[in-house]
Parts: structure tokens; C-alpha cells; sequence
């Protein structure tokens, strides 16, 4: 039994909040039968609520002696939100632009509202999917054993014929990333495009970042740049790791960017625009290292040496980027795969 | 096991509306340690409808069930358990239960008082419906032990018809096969029919109509276990998160009891096997609450074991002496492993901790015998284990006084 586990590494730093994925995800998974209202990849602007709306506070996860914890069903019209439409007809004819129906919150609801005051105001995106933990809480919570996840990769998927609807999957999802179907009664999430991972494709969302931002490899791989990050340099950070679930998505976090200027106009040296304390609170203590490390090759950088850091951050092709080994057809994968000549079977 | 329930849900399956009436033959009379449990079926003329508000039921004898919330495994989710947690969350609920048969099909009538009509809906994400179940077990008879109520265990497998109140206004009615916790696998069962309608005094009506052969499913015998389940959808209440009665008896008109298997159910009813109630509270409290949640005494850690806490209302006294001197004579399945790691194991190749073995309730022997993580307490003095069995059928009942079954 292979014990492998494909993993994600998302920059922060790189990412402009345009969405892409999103709409990569939805086109492809989400938007037919029931699934209008998942975003099995969102991208939210923090600080802010997240979507569904305050996911943080919604529990699920592991307690510190590792046993699950209880948590909640998100409501869709308070919690995700129902979309709603614009009276275009009558905006093409003179009239104002008016949203229809009651608005309650959605999936970028507080978009770039962020948090201080101008001229120190800041905020950052974060884009999520699935983490497909190694200690899934989903996969734990369901009474039904329902849930599972592949030998081959890790990713964790719901058994459909085996799922009843009980949602107690979407309960004790800590991130909110699993999704119930209320029109065929049964849970659904992100399943990191595995159709197109066994064709030796990245997930959709990866693949149309436009940012370039998104590593997919295996995390036994020491060759891949996704084990280079993670394992390696030690600048890719699991999010809320203190959920005890294990995530295998790992993000760059955010430098602090410009420094705050004071009441006269001043820059404030060694100000933190964006605090490390909240950074640290999303991804750990291993915030500060990882900062100091990019903050020291971009200073080698700067001094006229080579970074091997910087380039592998700057994604210069999808063949290092997205190591997914020997594809089922090749096919398709010199089709959606333009540029790439070969591809190495990684960690082997 | 999965592949056994598939196996017996084609079998009920394939053996749809076959079948008939059985012989008439004299008529027996139930023991009286038996009448407590008793549901009298009345003979009525066929065919038989599911329509709660038909006039045939104005003249059938009734009998109120007890249910209480399924506490033996421990769910995850924050609203349902607070809502458990509430002053009267944990407070029996009663049924009221009519029965009838025309010889060919087995017509249950069920009514229960509950607040509020709640269904699913195709736009909501945390909206459960209201719902019942009617339980059977495959096998029963002489030589037969009960399932484990909890929806059966590996060697007594039940069938459930389970009935919820559909967004569209009606009840949709669904047949599954079970050998525990989480196993349920659906059958094909259209002769299954029912209905359920809002009381206006604020509760449900339902009807439940079922061939009396069934597949593997045979009730025309004398006495035929049954056990009940609702749910309230406005307490979040799904799956495991219901109120569930203990094993009642169906008593069949026209067909002769077997004295053997009355006589097996009889066990652990006889008054010379009553117990003293404040040496069993004392020895429960002081042994089983170690591993156990019992009643008001929760010092063990959750999940550890089954939660006690209903167990005089869902458990027989036979099973509750069984589990006690030989635990593994019933294995009760385990919830699912994975809610409880062990930290203090190392991780595997993908960082994952493995789950706790001390939160999984039976493990497999060298010959692949499952055997309980319980130890046996076989030397304890027989009036000791009539003590604890009678104490623990206290457990979940109403307060002393107000009777088991009124």
C-alpha cells in the first residue's frame, strides 16, 4: 500500500485576489446540481470573515489530546449566502444599478475591506481549497465511514454511494471545506481534480492561477519544488496547524510589506504593516523563520548572488512547478500540458 | 460485512410481495414477565392502507412506547448535542404504537407528540427532517439472541423501514439491512408503503405497511421483536442523533407462541433476579463508571466505551448480565476509529498521528474472532450482577415512580 501524499503550495505573496480559481473550480465542478452555492476553491481577503462567513468559529478539528471535536452545520443563506441578481434590464435603459433581493453575505463578501485605518490600512488574499489532511476530521466524523482517503495520494473523497447526508463531515471540518448538497442529499468537496491528476494534470485551479502562485507535487518527492518548500526551506506553512488535522496545502505567508508611516507622513522603520502576530495566528510559529529566510535570499539577492529560493518562488515553468508522475494518457497531458516535453516520474 | 449487507438487501429485495398468509393455529398467551413489552396486533380484513386517519384505527388498542436518545456513541455536531444537553433534552419521549395485520401485510401506527413540522429542504444546508423507523431483526426465534438494539451487530442483522417527512409534503419511505452502527445499506422494497401527517395538537400520525414476508424479513411468527426510532429535525437530529426505544414484542393473532423462545426472552425478568438498587448504583459507579459515562457519573473519558446513560430504556436485562459476565458474547461496533488519535505514537509517512486502539471497543483475536476490550467480571457474586442489572434499568427510564411503561 503506497502511502504517498500529494500536496499544494500556495505564495502568498504572489497571489492578486482575481479569482481565476476560482472560477476555474466552479466552471469545471460546481455550477449544476446543487452546488451553485460551493466554492470547492475560494479566495478570501484577510482579515476578514472567510467563507462560509466566520469559519474559525464554527469548530470541528482535533483537541490538543487529539480527540475530535464537535462542530457546525453552516446555514446557506446565513452562513454561504444566496447569490442575487442586478436589474441590468432596466440599467441598460438609464436606471441605477440595483442589487435584487435581500444580501446577506457571499462567497467574497468583504473583499480588500481588510483592516486599519488609511494610511497604514492592509490586507492580503487567501485562496483555499480542500487541505486533504492526513488526520481528516471529515473522515473521523463520518458514523457511516463514508469517507476516505487514496493510498496512491492522499486526496480525500466522499464515498457517494456510502454517503447518507448525516453532515456530521461538514460539522467537523475545521476549514469548511466540505459541503453538503441539499438537492441529492449527500456531502461533496474538493476532490484536487483527481480525474485530472491520474491524466498527470495539476487541479484546474493550479493550473489557471495566473499569478502562478500554486505547486502541486508529492510531499516524498525531494526533487519537487513543492518538498523544496515545505520540507527544504521550510517557507511553506500549514494553516491553522493547531486544528490537528495535519493539512497537506501549504501557504508562503505574506511579507510584511511597506512599513506604517506615523502622524506626520513618516515611514515607522521596522514597522509591521501586516502584524507577524496575525500571521502567526493563521500559520503558526513557523512564521517568523519562514519570513526571515525569504527576507534573507531576497537580500542575496539584492547583492548580486543567485537565489535558488527566488527562482523556484518566481515559477518559471509548470514542468517544475506540477510533478504528478507518469500519466495514464499522454496524450491529453501534451494537450493541456503545452511546453512541457517530458515528465519525470518524481520520488522514484 | 459490507458485502454480506448488500447480500441480504438483494435478498429482501428479490423476494418482494411474496408470500402469504400463514396457517391459522390456536392461539398461546404471552408469560406475564412478557406483558410489558407486549404489542397486541390486531386481526382486521385486508388490504391494509396507509393512511393514519383511516376509521379502522379508532377501534385498535394502543400501547405507549418509550424512547430514549441514542447515547451510546457520541456525535459531532455542536447544535444537536446542545440541544441534548438542554433541561429536557434527555428526557424520554413516548410513542403511542397500534398494530395491525390482514394475515398478508403488518399495518404499525405510530403517534407522537413534537412541536414543530420539520423537513429537509433543496435549499438549506442545516434543515433535518422529522422521522421514525421501525426495526426488526432478520433472525429471531427460539436459539435466537436479540440483535444489538443499536441497529444490530455482525451476527444478528436487522431490517429497518425508515420513514421521513419529505420537502414535497408526503413521507419517503426507505428499507435498509444492518449488522451495526453505520452499516446500513438500502434494499430495494417497494411493498414498503407510509404515510405521516401533521396532529393538529402538535405531533405526528404515521403509518407503516409492510408485507409480513419480506426477503429474509418473516413475521408471521407469535412474538415478533421490534424496536422504534424517531428523530425531531428541529433538534438537528439525524443518523445516530435520535431518540431509540428497546426491543418490544409483537404479539401475532393467530399464530401459537413458542413457549421455548418466551421463555428465552423471560430471562433476567424473573423477581428472584431483581437486585438491590443501591449495591447495583454502588458497584456501577464504583467498576463500569471508570470506562463508561453512567448516568450523572461522567468521569471516564468520552468515548472510551458505550455511553450508559439511556441503557435502561434500550437494553433487555439478559443483554445488560451477558455484556456484563461474557462482554464478548455481543460486539457492539465501534464508531469510527478515527475521532480519537494517538498522540503519543509517531506519525506515519504522511504526518498522520494513528487513531487510539483504547477507543476501539473490540479487537480481533488470533482466529479473527472479535473480541470486546471489556473484561470479563464472570466471578462477580450473582446478586451483585442482579444488583448492577437492575440499577442500570433505571438508567434513561422516567424518574422512580412514574413507571417503565405506563
Amino acid at each position: 500500500m503506497s502511502t504517498r501524499q500529494l500536496a499544494m503550495v500556495m505564495d502568498l505573496n504572489k497571489c492578486i485576489g482575481c479569482q481565476t480559481c476560482t472560477v476555474a473550480c466552479k466552471t469545471q465542478w460546481t455550477n449544476r446540481n446543487g452546488r451553485e452555492y460551493m466554492y470547492w476553491n475560494n479566495v478570501e481577503t484577510r482579515p476578514g470573515r472567510g467563507y462560509p462567513a466566520r469559519w474559525e468559529e464554527l469548530g470541528g478539528g482535533f483537541d490538543e489530546k487529539g480527540a475530535l471535536r464537535e462542530g457546525t452545520v453552516p446555514s446557506r443563506t446565513a452562513d454561504y449566502g444566496t447569490p442575487w441578481d442586478f436589474n441590468l434590464d432596466e440599467a441598460a435603459t438609464g436606471a441605477e444599478v440595483v442589487a435584487q433581493g435581500k444580501l446577506q453575505n457571499g462567497p467574497n463578501w468583504d473583499e480588500d475591506a481588510g483592516a486599519g485605518d488609511f494610511p497604514n490600512s492592509w490586507f492580503f488574499y487567501l485562496p483555499r481549497i480542500c487541505n486533504h489532511c492526513s488526520n481528516a476530521s471529515c473522515l473521523a466524523a463520518c458514523p457511516r465511514g463514508a469517507i476516505f482517503k487514496r493510498d496512491q495520494d492522499g486526496v480525500v473523497l466522499v464515498d457517494q454511494e456510502r454517503c447518507e447526508g448525516l453532515r456530521y463531515c461538514v460539522a467537523a471540518c475545521p476549514y469548511k471545506k466540505i459541503y453538503f448538497n441539499p438537492k441529492i442529499s449527500r456531502s461533496e468537496k474538493c476532490i484536487f481534480c483527481f480525474p485530472r491528476v491520474e491524466k498527470g494534470l495539476p487541479p484546474a485551479c493550479a493550473q489557471q492561477c495566473v499569478g502562478r502562485i500554486r505547486w502541486v507535487g508529492y510531499l516524498d518527492d525531494e526533487a519537487g519544488q513543492v518538498f523544496q518548500l515545505v520540507k527544504r526551506w521550510e517557507v511553506a506553512l500549514p494553516l491553522h496547524p493547531e486544528y490537528g488535522t495535519q493539512p497537506n496545502v501549504y501557504y508562503v505567508p505574506p511579507l510584511p510589506g511597506p512599513p506604517k508611516f506615523d502622524a506626520n507622513g513618516k515611514p515607522i522603520p521596522n514597522s509591521e504593516r501586516i502584524p507577524v502576530a496575525y500571521l502567526e495566528s493563521l500559520f503558526g510559529p513557523g512564521v517568523k523563520k519562514a519570513l526571515a529566510t525569504i527576507e534573507a535570499e531576497i537580500a542575496r539577492r539584492k547583492a548580486g548572488k543567485g537565489s535558488e529560493l527566488l527562482d523556484t518562488l518566481i515559477a518559471f515553468n509548470f514542468a517544475e512547478m506540477f510533478r504528478l508522475g507518469e500519466p495514464v494518457d499522454p496524450g491529453l497531458v501534451k494537450l493541456g500540458k503545452r511546453g512541457t516535453k517530458s515528465l519525470k516520474v518524481p520520488g522514484r | 460485512m459490507r458485502r454480506d449487507l448488500a447480500a441480504a438487501a438483494l435478498a429482501v429485495s428479490a423476494a418482494l410481495g411474496l408470500g402469504g398468509a400463514p396457517p391459522a393455529r390456536a392461539q398461546g398467551s404471552a408469560g406475564e414477565l412478557l406483558a410489558p413489552d407486549l404489542i397486541e396486533v390486531k386481526q382486521v380484513p385486508g388490504p391494509l392502507g396507509a393512511d393514519p386517519a383511516a376509521p379502522l384505527w379508532a377501534g385498535i388498542p394502543s400501547r405507549v412506547v418509550l424512547l430514549a436518545p441514542q447515547r451510546s456513541i457520541a456525535l459531532h455536531d455542536r447544535a444537536a448535542n446542545a440541544a441534548l444537553a438542554a433541561p429536557a433534552g434527555a428526557a424520554p419521549r413516548a410513542v403511542k404504537v397500534q398494530a395491525v395485520t390482514d394475515g398478508k401485510a403488518l399495518g404499525l401506527r405510530l403517534e407522537w407528540s413534537d412541536a414543530s413540522d420539520d423537513r429537509a429542504s433543496p435549499d438549506e444546508t442545516d434543515r433535518y427532517g422529522d422521522a421514525f423507523a421501525v426495526q426488526l431483526p432478520l433472525r429471531y426465534g427460539a436459539g435466537e439472541r436479540l440483535p444489538y438494539v443499536g441497529m444490530g451487530d455482525e451476527a444478528g442483522k436487522v431490517i429497518l423501514h425508515l420513514v421521513r417527512a419529505a420537502d414535497d409534503g408526503g413521507a419517503a419511505v426507505r428499507t435498509a439491512v444492518a449488522a451495526g452502527f453505520g452499516s446500513s445499506t438500502r434494499a430495494d422494497a417497494p411493498a414498503v408503503s407510509a404515510s405521516m401527517r401533521r396532529d393538529p395538537a402538535g405531533g405526528w400520525q404515521a403509518v407503516l405497511v409492510r408485507p409480513l414476508a419480506l426477503g429474509e424479513s418473516d413475521l408471521a411468527r407469535g412474538l415478533v421483536p421490534v424496536a422504534l426510532a424517531i428523530w425531531d429535525g428541529a433538534r438537528h437530529e439525524r443518523g445516530g442523533n435520535k431518540a431509540l426505544s428497546g426491543w418490544k414484542l409483537l404479539r401475532m393473532p393467530g399464530i401459537p407462541l413458542d413457549a421455548a423462545y418466551a421463555a428465552e426472552l423471560e430471562a433476567g425478568r424473573h423477581p428472584e433476579e431483581r437486585g438491590d438498587l443501591a449495591r447495583g448504583k454502588q458497584l456501577v459507579e464504583g467498576m463500569c463508571a471508570a470506562c463508561h459515562q453512567v448516568g450523572a457519573r461522567r468521569i471516564a473519558r468520552p468515548g472510551l466505551a458505550p455511553d450508559l446513560s439511556s441503557i435502561g430504556l434500550q437494553a433487555t436485562p439478559a443483554y445488560l448480565r451477558e455484556s456484563i459476565v461474557s462482554p464478548s458474547a455481543v460486539i457492539v461496533p465501534s464508531p469510527n476509529a478515527w475521532q480519537h488519535q494517538d498522540r503519543a505514537r509517531p506519525r506515519d509517512a504522511r504526518g498522520a498521528y494513528p487513531y487510539a486502539e483504547a477507543f476501539v471497543w473490540s479487537r480481533r483475536d488470533a482466529g479473527g474472532k472479535a473480541v470486546s476490550r471489556m473484561p470479563a467480571f464472570a466471578s462477580l457474586p450473582p446478586a451483585d450482577v442482579n444488583a448492577m442489572v437492575t440499577y442500570l434499568m433505571t438508567l434513561g427510564a422516567p424518574a422512580p415512580g412514574a413507571g417503565r411503561t405506563p
